[in-house]
C-alpha cells in the first residue's frame, strides 16, 4: 500500500511520511484477512493504473496460478507487472501487521506498523524508483 | 468452461475431485481406487501454480486440478479481480477443496513426503480422502451444477 502511494504520488519520496500521514491513506490497515486477493485501486501514473493487492506469503503460488490461467484461456495479459514488496517488509511491519489484522489489537498494531514503515521508506523509495525506471523487480 | 480443482498441494484432495469429476472414481469408491489414480501423491511443492489436466469431461469441459498452498481463497478472489479490471472474460470454475481436508489426509501427506514412509503415507491420505468422498461427490456435482 505505502509503495503503490509514493508510485502515485501520495506520499513524497523525499520525505519520511508521519504516522498521521499513513493512517490517512486509503486502504491502510483497513484489510481483513477475507480481502486479500482483490484488486485496490491507489491511483494514477501517467498512463499507468497503480493498485495494491494482499497476498499473505503467497504471492508467487497464486501470480504463477494466474498466468498458468490465462495462458490455458489463451488470453493475454497486456502490460501488467506484479510487483513483490515483501523483501522490505521489516519485522515491525509483520508484528504490526498480524496484530492488528490477526487479533484485531490495531492499537498495537499501528504504531508498530507505521514505526515500520518509518525505518524502510528508503528501502520502499528505492523499491518504486526502480519499478519506475523499468527495472525488473516482477514476479 | 475451464474447472479446476485445487487443495494445498495438488496431491490428494484435488486429483481424486477432478477424478469425482470425470466419473473416474464415484462417491462409493474404496480406497485401492484412490491408490490407482494416476496422479494420487504425484505433484511436489514446486508443482504449486501449475495446472495439471486430468481430462475432459462429458461435455469436452477441461478439467484440471493444482496446488495452491494457503493461497487457494486468495487465488479465487485475485484471479476475478484481474479478469475485471482486464475486461477479460475468462469462462472458468476454481473450486477449492480444502474445505474436505481431513486429519488423515494431512498427516499422511505430510508422512509422504519422506522416502521411507512413502507407501505408509499415501494409504493414510487415501483413506483420509475415502472417508470424505461423499462431501467431495457434493462439492463437485455443486461445481458442475452451477
Amino acid at each position: 500500500m505505502a509503495a503503490a502511494a509514493v508510485h502515485v504520488g501520495l506520499l513524497p519520496k523525499t520525505q519520511k511520511p508521519s504516522k498521521q500521514v499513513l493512517l490517512s491513506l486509503p486502504y491502510f490497515d483497513t484489510q481483513k484477512s477475507d480481502d486479500h486477493g482483490i484488486l485496490q485501486f491507489v491511483g494514477n501514473c501517467g498512463e499507468d493504473l497503480v493498485f495494491s493487492v494482499g497476498m499473505e506469503t503467497e504471492a508467487d503460488h497464486v501470480i504463477k496460478a494466474l498466468k498458468n490461467l490465462f495462458a490455458l484461456a489463451n488470453e493475454d495479459m497486456g502490460q501488467v507487472k506484479f510487483i513483490k514488496t515483501m523483501p522490505v517488509v521489516n519485522r515491525w511491519m509483520k508484528m504490526g501487521g498480524v496484530a492488528s489484522r490477526v487479533f484485531g489489537l490495531k492499537g498495537i498494531g499501528r504504531p508498530l506498523v507505521t514505526y515500520g514503515l518509518s525505518l524502510a521508506f528508503a528501502d520502499i523509495v528505492q523499491l518504486v524508483d526502480e519499478v519506475s525506471s523499468g527495472s525488473e523487480r516482477e514476479i | 468452461m475451464i474447472f479446476i480443482y485445487h487443495c494445498y498441494r495438488g496431491a490428494h484432495l484435488s486429483s481424486v475431485a477432478a477424478a469425482l469429476h470425470l466419473n473416474i472414481l464415484n462417491s462409493h469408491s474404496s480406497v485401492s481406487d484412490i491408490l490407482g489414480l494416476e496422479y494420487f501423491d504425484k505433484l511436489q511443492p514446486q508443482d504449486i501454480g501449475v495446472p495439471v489436466l486430468a481430462g475432459h469431461d462429458e461435455n469436452n469441459n477441461p478439467v484440471y486440478f493444482m496446488g495452491l498452498g494457503r493461497g487457494g481463497h486468495i487465488f479465487s478472489c485475485f484471479a476475478s479481480s484481474v479478469c475485471d479490471e482486464l475486461g477479460v472474460e475468462i469462462q472458468y470454475r476454481d473450486i477449492n477443496c480444502l474445505p474436505c481436508l481431513r486429519f488423515l489426509t494431512r498427516a499422511g501427506g505430510f508422512i509422504s513426503r519422506y522416502r521411507t514412509f512413502r507407501r505408509l503415507g499415501r494409504y493414510l491420505a487415501a483413506m483420509g480422502v475415502r472417508k470424505n468422498l461423499a462431501k467431495m461427490h457434493r462439492l463437485v456435482l455443486h461445481a458442475k451444477d452451477s
